[in-house]
């Protein structure tokens, strides 16, 4: 029998967003921490207040989320990501392909606010003196401080294609002039604060196809085998089994031992996101079909079919909605996942080939323990990975407490 | 100045904090107990009775805080603000406790043995051979058969019934004074109820313990508690003894909850209306096969044996039996939402056990369902117009704004406000959800409603509004209703036929008021006795 | 039980199978077969001439069965294997495969075991102050650590650890698994010692990545468990706090883990070839990576079999540790 007790495992189930409260007003209090169904339900309180606004579940998971600091700051930096990455052109001080073979391997530059005539709004760098030691030949860097360079505020610089316009300004123009690499240049004297902005777009681009494809797949391999069961379940449960037993890392590196050695950057690229892929989406599918067979014996589901809904309608409105936002979560939290694994296969340097840009990439530079000791600022696309990955797994967190405060 | 009482509790306050915000659970809450007197904590759900006896157990969650006016004198010392090792010694010693989920409140890891003996090594100091020893002597005390072998056992091996009677030795392990039992036999069958109840009495009076007997059910009190509290959103209400509480009750609350057991008659109706629904020769059998393709179990469980059932247009046909009686199956199978089954099902005169799920289509809008726990019947994503009109959508029924004015319609028949069409379902409580669910149906005009265990998972008072409500509206749209319940109170209030159910098989059938006055069955006797 | 464990077993052996023949497959994939493949690596790699490298391939073609069906093929390769351990050569080292791989796996499988083993006793540890400490400090710290545990690249912290030690504080031990003078030694305490010396870095990263994931998992069941009534009978028979929680609590939190070591080996095996590969430790991860570079499929999919072979064989030693913990499975 054991009533209460079954109702209560089915509502956490099928939605945990209905036991949250009753209330119709904002701020109910949540049944979060209440240990027992007789002390939890003192949190109910009838439809009384009328004229409060209803509440979906999206608004009651918005509320949720802005609850939280570090979420917030999660999602701040992510849409910062993200926008840099669009704007990256603009962004761009230099074009990030140009060479300067004067200036190779420059250490970062400070910028300055205040200078001679005071606080500038629009900032300045020193330039940088090369000399060399005279016995070992090493490049010594000093600031002229007796000079200032200046970025001209939305100046005209290289040129960039965007949205199939073609534009030629830029935040801050650098000084033609003057080297002033703010993060240093590379082995070519190419300006690493331009490559890092424009490498973030291929870094994000590779996140987005694979959770794209692998999500689309997983989600569809899941509310199918866990629909409709029996022998197609079976099959699909056996392929999902034998790609999670599959060592991730391992099977990269098998895979891009037999990649075509003179295939094009472009293939490349796409190939590797096809592996990405093909790993990536059996989590999920594993996931989905536990949701959905959970939620399958719910009511809801069988009040529908007594409706007469058919296997579409159950799927596409019951189902998926109910299991969109687990999605969501997951999809949230993978894509840190496959940043790290292509920036890792990129820094290894079999991973995305120039001449595309990606920050696993750039780091390449200081995978030899020569150049990393002399030019340790090569390391610096690192520091974006870090913020990525942190960005990112903060508003998965987050997001993930606001759909589903009761997992912990 | 007569002598001070065994416990007393005085102005007893809970606060609880959940999402930065207070709330008083327990509000100045005072009652006594004397040595070997039961005492009955009786409320609806968020009554503050579970969690006045966590208070005194002093086994409060984190987020709950015991108000500093609060006392609880027991035995002449005060608990509220005993240190929490003298209390330590106290609970399972002189105080112990027994919970609503037998299922769940041993540890999975130790045997039952094991766990009886933890106790008995902890306050007596026995050694572990000696505490074994004794552990078998109280499973034997609970009436567990063959205690030698159980106490070997682990808590899956056993039955729900059995773990209750395990938790029960546990708590008498060490001869309490005090014994708290929180809703011991509301997870439990009705029959195995009526015996765990015999066997606390019996256990009381052999040691002469003083219990707190917490229920929201007014018959085990009657049965149990010689005094009773009754409490109400923290607070009690009224106390007295149990005689006169249920003889002449003094506040309204009180009155209201008698007034709450179901009640009623069945509509008239007559004999010779047509028959709408019956079936023949009903089986369902599940084949459970489990292991991989190379080591497959298989076990074929029979879970509707051989049931005929005829339900004419305006009656009600009860279904009755415990879990496991395959009563929901049935059910299920009558509406065809499960294809594997055998037997004729006939709808209207026609044939309709073997029509596909597209055949069903037309059929589907007169024949509908209610099931028991409102809080996963509705789905959460949808607004409660969209739930109402998902029927009507599918069936391709009137245009946007009629299906408006029909979600309309039937929130005003099911007693709900007709504009709250645009809210979400966890914006309700479960009444209301459950109003909801019956509009869904109602919407579709049906001639036939399934109502599965429809007011178990509901609160006392809102249970008899439901079924009033029921009906109600059986009376104005002529409805037929297949009613699955495991409580005989309701099922008197509501049908006019009855079918016993056990094991799958019909155990008794007939007209509810024969059935329940000269049952032909030992197993529909013991049903009786357990529930009036 | 048995039943429970044969079941197991049986669906291990049958994904090594489907694994087996992956791994089969890419050896197929390269243009030509696999000899004529080793010819033209024997002579731009091994300077063989033109005739030699032919007799060498034609012997090849001979020993592997190459001029058979592809099915008679697997079936040569994977008998070799399995009753000589004989994975083939490798040409870009010019050694069987099997040597090379003899010799590292287990270094390999050594770090990887000892991280597993500290991440597992740090992390348990952890997630039970976190969860019994739920919304104090204890529990801040702890699920700060976690989380900036699993965020961290391990990539990043292997590079940051590598700058430091290489640069900063010039440490020795770096790039290899022994100092010269105890590379020939036999066993001793400073042996020992200097193969900490030289390993710790690695141990401690591929750690920490591991140690995090566990306290989070750990943090969660035990925060379900606590929330079992259960867990409130034991506190109402009077037993000590400590009690509850490390006898009734924390045994029902470990299943769940056990359950996750599917998930936690797999990383702790990719923790220790990351950061491997990054600090130059010869293990298994520089040969996989310098076999790849050089296309040296032969050996990128030897090793790919044998991990995971290795995996199905921890997750099934995972299994009987959890039949053997909980009495649900054992007497089933």
């Amino acid at each position: 029998m054991n009533k209460r007790d079954s109702a209560h495992s089915d509502v956490a189930i099928g939605g945990l967003e209905v036991t949250l409260g009753d209330s119709v007003a904002g701020d109910a209090p949540s049944r979060a921490t209440a240990p027992d169904p007789d002390m939890a339900s003192k949190a109910r309180a009838p439809l009384e207040a009328a004229g409060s606004k209803p509440e979906s579940h999206w608004r009651l998971v918005t509320r949720r989320f802005l609850r939280s600091r570090s979420a917030i700051m999660g999602a701040l930096l992510v849409l910062a990501l993200i926008m840099s990455a669009v704007f990256a052109d603009f962004l761009s001080p230099y074009d990030p392909t140009l060479r300067d073979s004067a200036n190779f391997y420059m250490p970062p530059n400070a910028i300055h606010f205040v200078g001679k005539d005071g606080f500038s709004p629009v900032p300045y760098v020193h330039p940088l003196e090369t000399t060399f030691d005279p016995n070992t030949f090493a490049a010594i860097f000093a600031s002229d401080t007796s000079k200032e360079c200046h970025f001209q505020f939305l100046g005209q610089g290289w040129r960039y294609r965007f949205l199939g316009f073609e534009f030629d300004r830029h935040l801050l123009t650098p000084a033609a002039d003057c080297a002033m690499n703010v993060l240093g240049t590379d082995s070519l004297g190419r300006d690493m604060l331009s490559r890092i902005l424009v490498g973030s777009r291929l870094t994000l681009i590779m996140a987005g196809l694979v959770v794209a494809v692998s999500i689309t797949i997983g989600t569809l391999v899941g509310l199918v085998s866990g629909y409709f069961g029996g022998i197609v379940d079976l099959l699909l449960q056996r392929v999902t089994e034998f790609i999670l037993a599959l060592p991730e890392l391992p099977f990269f590196l098998a895979l891009v031992a037999i990649m075509p050695r003179n295939a094009s950057p472009t293939t490349v690229f796409f190939l590797l996101a096809a592996i990405l892929s093909l790993l990536k989406w059996a989590g999920l599918a594993r996931e989905v079909r536990g949701k959905t067979l959970a939620l399958s014996r719910v009511d809801y589901i069988l009040s529908a079919e007594a409706l007469g809904a058919g296997n579409a309608r159950i799927i596409l409105r019951h189902l998926l909605p109910n299991i969109i936002s687990h999605v969501i979560v997951v999809t949230t939290l993978m894509i840190p996942q496959i940043i790290l694994a292509e920036s890792f296969l990129s820094f290894l340097g079999v991973g995305v080939q120039p001449p595309l840009v990606s920050w696993g990439l750039l780091l390449n530079a200081a995978k030899d323990m020569q150049n990393l000791g002399s030019y340790p600022w090569m390391l610096m696309p690192v520091g974006c990975i870090l913020i990525a990955v942190l960005g990112f797994n903060l508003f998965g967190d987050g997001l993930r407490d606001a759909i589903d405060p009761y997992a912990n | 100045m007569p002598s001070t009482p065994f416990l007393e509790v005085r102005d007893l306050s809970v606060d609880f904090k959940l999402d930065r915000q207070r709330f008083r659970a327990v509000k100045a809450s005072s009652f006594q107990l004397e040595r070997g007197e039961t005492l009955g904590l009786v409320g609806e759900s968020g009554s503050g009775k579970s969690v006045t006896a966590r208070a005194i157990m002093r086994l409060l969650p984190a987020t709950a805080k015991l108000a500093i006016t609060s006392e609880i004198i027991f035995d002449g010392q005060e608990l509220a603000r005993l240190d929490s090792e003298s209390m330590r010694k106290i609970r399972g010693d002189r105080i112990s406790m027994i919970f609503q989920e037998p299922m769940s409140s041993l540890n999975p890891l130790y045997t039952v043995g094991d766990q009886i003996a933890e106790s008995l090594v902890l306050h007596q100091s026995m050694s572990k051979k000696m505490a074994r020893k004794r552990a078998v002597e109280l499973l034997d005390e609970v009436h567990i058969p063959d205690p030698e072998a159980r106490a070997r056992q682990y808590p899956h091996q056993l039955s729900g019934g059995q773990r209750q009677r395990v938790m029960i030795a546990t708590a008498i392990a060490n001869n309490p004074e005090l014994l708290i039992a929180d809703e011991p036999t509301t997870a439990l069958d009705v029959t195995v109820q009526a015996e765990i109840l015999k066997l606390l009495k019996q256990l009381q009076e052999k040691h002469g313990m003083a219990m707190i007997f917490i229920t929201h059910d007014l018959g085990v009190v009657q049965r149990v508690c010689d005094r009773v509290c009754v409490m109400r959103k923290g607070e009690i209400v009224e106390t007295g003894p149990t005689r006169s509480i249920f003889a002449a009750p003094e506040h309204p609350y009180t009155r209201q909850l008698l007034a709450s057991e179901p009640s009623g008659e069945p509509l008239p109706v007559t004999q010779d209306a047509p028959e709408l629904l019956s079936a023949k020769h009903m089986d369902v059998r599940f084949d459970l096969s489990w292991g991989s393709i190379w080591n497959r179990h298989r076990r074929e469980i029979v879970a509707v044996d051989n049931v005929e059932l005829s339900l004419k247009r305006g009656h009600t046909v009860g279904i009755v039996g415990e879990s496991g009686s395959g009563k929901s199956t049935l059910g299920k199978a009558l509406l065809r939402l499960m294809s594997d089954h055998g037997g004729e099902v006939t709808w209207n005169g026609e044939r309709i056990d073997g029509y596909s799920r597209h055949e069903m289509l037309p059929l589907r809008p007169k024949m509908q369902v209610v099931f028991q726990d409102p809080f996963s019947s509705l789905n959460p994503r949808m607004s409660v117009r969209q739930i109402i009109e998902e029927g009507l959508v599918i069936h391709r029924i009137g245009n946007a704004g009629d299906r408006l004015e029909r979600v309309r319609q039937a929130l005003a028949d099911v007693g709900l406000d007709p504009d709250c069409y645009n809210r979400y379902p966890h914006e309700f409580s479960g009444g209301q959800r459950q109003r909801i669910a019956i509009a869904r149906v109602l919407v579709l005009n049906p001639d036939f409603v399934l109502l599965d265990e429809p007011t178990s998972a509901l609160d006392l008072s809102v249970q008899a509004q439901i079924i009033d409500l029921l009906r109600a509206l059986q009376e104005k749209y002529g409805l037929s209703y297949l009613f699955i319940s495991h409580d005989l109170k309701v099922v008197r209030a509501l049908c006019h036929d009855v079918i016993v159910m056990r094991n799958g098989k019909v155990v008794e059938s007939g007209a509810c008021s024969e059935v329940l006055s000269a049952p032909k069955s030992d197993y529909t006797r013991t049903l009786i006795k357990a529930a009036f | 039980m048995i039943g429970y464990l044969v079941k197991r077993a049986l669906s291990a052996l049958g994904l090594l199978f489907t694994i087996s023949i992956v791994s089969f497959m890419m050896l197929q994939i390269p243009d030509g077969d696999y000899a004529s493949y080793a010819k033209a690596l024997a002579i731009s790699q091994g300077g063989m001439s033109q005739q030699d490298a032919e007799a060498y391939a034609q012997d090849i073609r001979e020993r592997y069965g190459l001029d058979k069906p592809v099915l008679v093929q697997y079936f040569t390769w994977a008998g070799n294997i399995v009753t000589h351990g004989d994975f083939g050569p490798s040409f870009s080292y010019n050694k069987p495969v099997s040597a090379l791989v003899g010799e590292r796996l287990p270094r390999t499988l050594a770090i990887a075991l000892l991280c597993h083993l500290l991440a597992t006793t740090f992390g348990v540890s952890l997630g039970i102050i976190a969860a019994t400490q739920k919304h104090r400090m204890g529990d801040t710290i702890a699920s700060t650590v976690a989380f900036l545990g699993m965020t961290i690249p391990r990539f990043f912290m292997a590079l940051v650890i590598l700058y430091y030690l290489a640069f900063v504080v010039r440490w020795p031990y770096i790039g290899s698994l022994y100092s010269p003078q105890y590379v020939f030694a036999p066993f001793s305490p400073g042996k020992l010692w200097d193969f900490l010396l030289h390993v710790w870095p690695a141990v401690l990263i591929a750690t920490l990545g591991g140690l995090a994931y566990n306290a989070r998992v750990m943090r969660g069941n035990l925060l379900d468990v606590l929330r079992q009534p259960y867990v409130e009978a034991a506190r109402a028979k009077g037993l000590k706090e400590s009690t509850v929680i490390l006898k009734h609590a924390v045994p029902n939190a470990l299943h769940p883990l056990v359950m996750h070591q599917g998930v936690i080996l797999p990383y702790m095996i990719s923790g220790e070839l990351e950061v491997a590969i990054i600090l130059s430790i010869p293990t298994i991860g520089p040969l996989m990576f310098n076999a790849l570079t050089q296309q040296d499929i032969n050996v990128t999919s030897s090793i790919l079999l044998l991990l995971s072979a290795v995996l199905l064989l921890g997750n099934f030693l995972a299994d009987v540790a959890l039949a053997l913990l909980d009495p649900r499975i054992r007497l089933s």
